[in-house]
């Protein structure tokens, strides 16, 4: 059987545009078979146009479908809390509610109490959501946001997910309120359940269906994550496996870069994500001259894009003024805006930490008892970083 | 919390108990109610099952039986004096609105 295929992404609180859409594809003589995926539906081409009742989903049994069934309407679907009826081609039976009182009071009685509490609990688990996330960035806890938002390509998708869902929520208790009161003067003034506006109704519903294809998409990109399938490689080397050359091939900074003597202990990441195409976060332990041990610390992003870089550089600054340049460093450190010939750069107090962005590449050098400012250390990082100068 | 009683009865309900007074199915009430009112007054499926679920809770009527899943309903006692009190309530109305009329000349 060949089916029309239409997107259906009404909510509940607007059945009445959603009957008002069904009504229209019933006048070209659409009836609708079933409705797939919450979202997509079927259609079947009658010779005859059809007629169509949504209603609140109803607590009746088989009684009650046969009770509809004999005045002429068929149940083809259960979507959202709604239930969608159609009538037989060429039919035209009393609508299934025929006393708008009733259907008024029912509406506020089922619909309207009982989403607004679904609705509330819902903001009270996103407010629980954000406080959890805001208490893990306090000090000494850590979070990495730049790492999970930037590194890890699945949460991409986790802020417009947070934005839709959001979004219609506040929405739609805006909605329910609104439409209730609209519904109780209609009524009263002895008129239907009036119907909302189509445009908006069908925008809130597209949000909402947007929202549920970001969330599969989520759900999707962690599992081929997990298989590796998904760009977003690590590769981490140690001293064992790799000679000191494949480091150097690397835009990291080493010991010998800042006249120190090869480290005992280095460790090097490499990730590729969506966002930022190479990543590199470099470790190594070594000592000064006079013995101490110290560590040099050298992260680099280089970004797809430079707005991408301008973001992840305010939010790598604001991480480390809330937590601290490096996992030696715990419990926030000051960083001071420094005029060192990159696009943008802050230092610490004692400047031997340096975070700069230059074009599309963010990077935070340090190693404790070193100026990082010195202009041989400057000149070193622009090449050891492989920045570019930028060309207007 | 006490359900409240009903102290008048909308037209749908009216039509709803008078069609009880003989055992009906929810179908059956539609159709004699669109019969004897000519096409007047129409129950839609979903009002008519709230109707009768409501009545069946205030003890109005009673379920009579199911067949081929429809289920049947008859008038109660309670229910008959509903309706006759209703009736009564009617022709009162209908009785003032008369005089009223006699009395302007019309």
């Amino acid at each position: 059987m060949k089916y029309v295929w239409r997107i259906f992404p009404y909510l509940c609180v607007d059945y009445k545009a959603a009957q008002a859409w069904l009504e229209k594809q019933g006048a070209e003589g659409l009836r609708l078979a079933g409705v797939s995926c919450r979202y997509l539906a079927r259609f079947t081409r009658e010779a005859r146009p059809v007629h169509y009742f949504v209603d609140l989903a109803a607590d009746g049994g088989a009684d009650y479908l046969q009770l509809c069934a004999d005045a002429g309407w068929e149940r083809v679907a259960q979507v959202q809390g709604m239930d969608l009826f159609v009538s037989r081609p060429g039919e035209d039976p009393v609508p299934i509610q025929s006393d708008p009182i009733m259907e008024e009071r029912r509406f506020g009685r089922k619909f309207v109490r009982s989403n607004l509490l679904g609705i509330l609990g819902a903001l009270a688990f996103l407010a629980l959501v954000v406080a959890v996330m805001a208490a893990m960035t306090a000090d000494g806890v850590g979070f990495d946001w730049t790492e999970r938002l930037f590194l890890v390509n699945s949460n991409l998708l986790v802020p417009p997910i947070l934005l839709c869902g959001l979004t219609v929520v506040v929405w739609e208790t805006a909605t329910i309120l609104l439409y209730w009161r609209r519904s109780r003067r209609t009524v009263a003034a002895g008129q239907a359940m009036p119907a909302p506006s189509p445009f908006w109704s069908r925008f809130r519903g597209d949000v909402n269906l947007a929202g549920a294809v970001l969330s599969a998409l989520f759900f999707l990109a962690l599992i081929l994550e997990l298989f590796g399938l998904l760009a977003g490689q690590q590769r981490q080397l140690d001293l064992d496996q790799a000679g000191r050359e494949a480091y150097r091939a690397c835009p990291v900074v080493m010991a010998e870069d800042l006249g120190l003597p090869e480290g005992e202990q280095r460790r090097l990441r490499e990730i590729h994500s969506l966002l930022v195409p190479e990543y590199a976060d470099y470790f190594e332990l070594t000592h000064t001259g006079e013995g101490e041990s110290c560590f040099v610390d050298s992260i680099r992003y280089r970004c797809r894009w430079e707005w991408t870089a301008e973001l992840l550089y305010r939010l790598l600054r604001w991480e480390c003024e809330a937590e601290g340049v490096s996992a030696l460093h715990r419990g926030g450190t000051a960083l001071l805006d420094a005029e060192l010939g990159f696009d943008a750069a802050c230092t610490t107090a004692d400047g031997s930490y340096v975070l700069l962005r230059q074009g599309d590449v963010v990077a935070l050098v340090g190693c404790d008892g070193m100026d990082m400012t010195a202009p041989e250390r400057l000149e070193m990082l622009w090449g050891r970083l492989d920045l570019k100068e930028e060309t207007t | 919390m006490a359900r409240k009683k009903l102290d008048t009865l909308t037209e749908p309900m009216f039509y709803v108990l008078l069609a009880l007074r003989t055992r009906r199915h929810g179908y059956g009430v539609m159709q004699y109610i669109q019969a004897l009112t000519q096409g007047r007054v129409s129950v839609g499926a979903g009002t008519l099952y709230a109707l009768l679920d409501r009545f069946e809770r205030d003890g109005l009527i009673a379920a009579a039986g199911v067949e081929d899943s429809r289920k049947y309903y008859r008038l109660t006692p309670a229910g008959e004096e509903t309706l006759r009190r209703e009736y009564e309530r009617i022709l009162r109305q209908a009785e003032d609105m008369r005089r009223a009329m006699e009395e302007e000349g019309t």
